[in-house]
């Protein structure tokens, strides 16, 4: 016991604050770690994750059934023309384009409000070959090809244009270089 | 900066406001209103996205103000381990705030806004989302660091480190959308590729400086709040080691100058 000038004890006192597991800052920096490397594989395994029409067509017997992201801008708009229902379940029936290269599109389900000619979009789906669920359809300016897309989602890749004079081409509005 | 140990134990401390925040929270008041007028009155609609275009004059620039608060997180937190300034750790935990609630408004408004746009409120996938995601995640585990019981030179230490290790992606998170163009549904920069006119750029010219000065009123009056819970900690230090060496009868520098101010008996 440590006595000081006057007497009296001053010996540090007992810590009466509540406790506090020491791990707990080790564990913060565990987590930013594990956080870190997570960030690094999700860019690391997303860095392609839409295939454009193109290079999903140059990879068709590779990709078999593989379900995948297909990137392209629709070459006319959804019309009644191009709605099927067939059962339960509404078809739209469309083409898409991307540099030049064209995909015929089966899409269970109605088309988002912003689907239109030239704006770009991303089909959730796999590639088919043989007769589509609209036997007699043909495809107006189309592949026609035998191959189709089977699309079951549709999410629109709207560009950064907010101008009013803004080029309205089908095939090259917002698309990648 | 000093203060009354008296007001602060009574509560009376009262400084945060100040003429200069009095002013930016005036501009506020005329500002925010004049946004709100040419966001949804004067401001045309867009030609495919019509009145959701409406959303880019407020998620934008509480964007680009998160990116600037955990920057200015970063610079604090450089500066707190270089100069060990109980200022420049005020200054980042300050910032880091008001990032992460700008950062959660970045969120909800794009996800409000990719409903309607993309047909899709969220998607697991996408490089833009989800290392946003990522940037708000680690400055609230910063925020989480700093609630951690710790004597103040070790808790802002470690937040400092945090801080900086933080900001490594907001480059990321800023340049995904060119480097995984093909990774996400979110646009490319409007502003940088002249895409904005006439209305459509000055409401969003508006918005931005109507955020800016919403982030400098927020964050002068978050720091000053920072500042005084600091002093108000340090002060309980000085207490109690005053208290502590009352009690063996030694007199202190510090102890005789509350005496005579008569802030401690």
């Amino acid at each position: 016991m440590d006595k000081g000038e006057a007497g009296i004890d001053l010996t540090p006192r007992k810590n009466i604050r509540p406790s506090f597991p020491r791990w707990i800052p080790g564990l913060v920096l565990l987590a930013v770690a594990l956080t870190i490397v997570g960030l690094v594989w999700f860019l690391a395994t997303n860095s392609q994750s839409f295939l454009e029409a193109d290079q999903a067509v140059a990879e068709r017997e590779e990709l078999g059934q593989k379900r995948f992201q297909l990137l392209g801008s629709p070459i006319s708009s959804a019309g009644p023309d191009q709605t099927f229902i067939i059962g339960e379940n509404e078809y739209t029936l469309f083409t898409i384009a991307f540099d030049g290269v064209f995909v015929d599109v089966v899409s269970r389900g109605t088309p988002p409000d912003l689907f239109d000619q030239g704006v770009p979009v991303v089909l959730e789906g796999r590639w088919e070959n043989g007769p589509i669920p609209v036997t007699e359809y043909v495809f107006p300016n189309g592949a026609n090809d035998g191959w189709w897309f089977a699309a079951d989602r549709i999410l629109v890749k709207h560009d950064n244009d907010y101008r009013k004079d803004r080029i309205d081409d089908a095939e090259n509005r917002g698309q990648p270089e | 900066m000093k203060i009354k140990f008296k007001e602060v134990k009574e509560g009376r401390f009262n400084a945060t406001s100040s003429r200069s925040t009095r002013f930016l929270g005036f501009c506020l008041a005329l500002g925010i209103p004049t946004l709100i007028l040419f966001a949804f009155v004067f401001s045309p609609k867009d030609d495919t996205m019509e009145d959701a275009v409406r959303l880019l004059y407020i998620h934008v620039p509480v964007a680009i103000f998160s990116y600037v608060a955990f920057g200015i997180t970063a610079i604090g937190s450089i500066c707190y381990l270089w100069k060990q300034s109980r200022w420049w750790d005020t200054t980042a935990h300050a910032s880091a705030e008001i990032g992460v609630i700008f950062s959660a408004l970045t969120l909800i408004t794009g996800s409000i806004w990719g409903r309607p746009t993309w047909n899709t409120w969220w998607e697991w996938g996408d490089v833009r989302l989800v290392t946003t995601l990522v940037m708000f995640l680690m400055f609230v585990g910063y925020l989480a660091l700093r609630q951690v019981p710790a004597q103040p030179q070790i808790r802002a230490k470690r937040a400092a480190i945090v801080g900086i290790i933080g900001t490594i992606n907001i480059p990321i998170v800023n340049r995904s959308v060119e480097w995984w163009e093909n990774s996400t549904l979110h646009q490319q920069s409007s502003l940088t590729d002249g895409n904005l006119e006439d209305l459509t750029l000055f409401t969003w010219f508006l918005g931005t400086l109507i955020l800016g000065i919403a982030y400098l009123w927020l964050m002068i009056h978050r720091f000053r709040v920072g500042w005084l819970a600091s002093e108000h900690e340090a002060l309980g230090y000085g207490a109690a080691i005053e208290e502590r060496q009352a009690e063996a009868g030694i007199q202190t520098a510090i102890a005789s100058e509350y005496r005579e101010e008569g802030e401690i008996e």
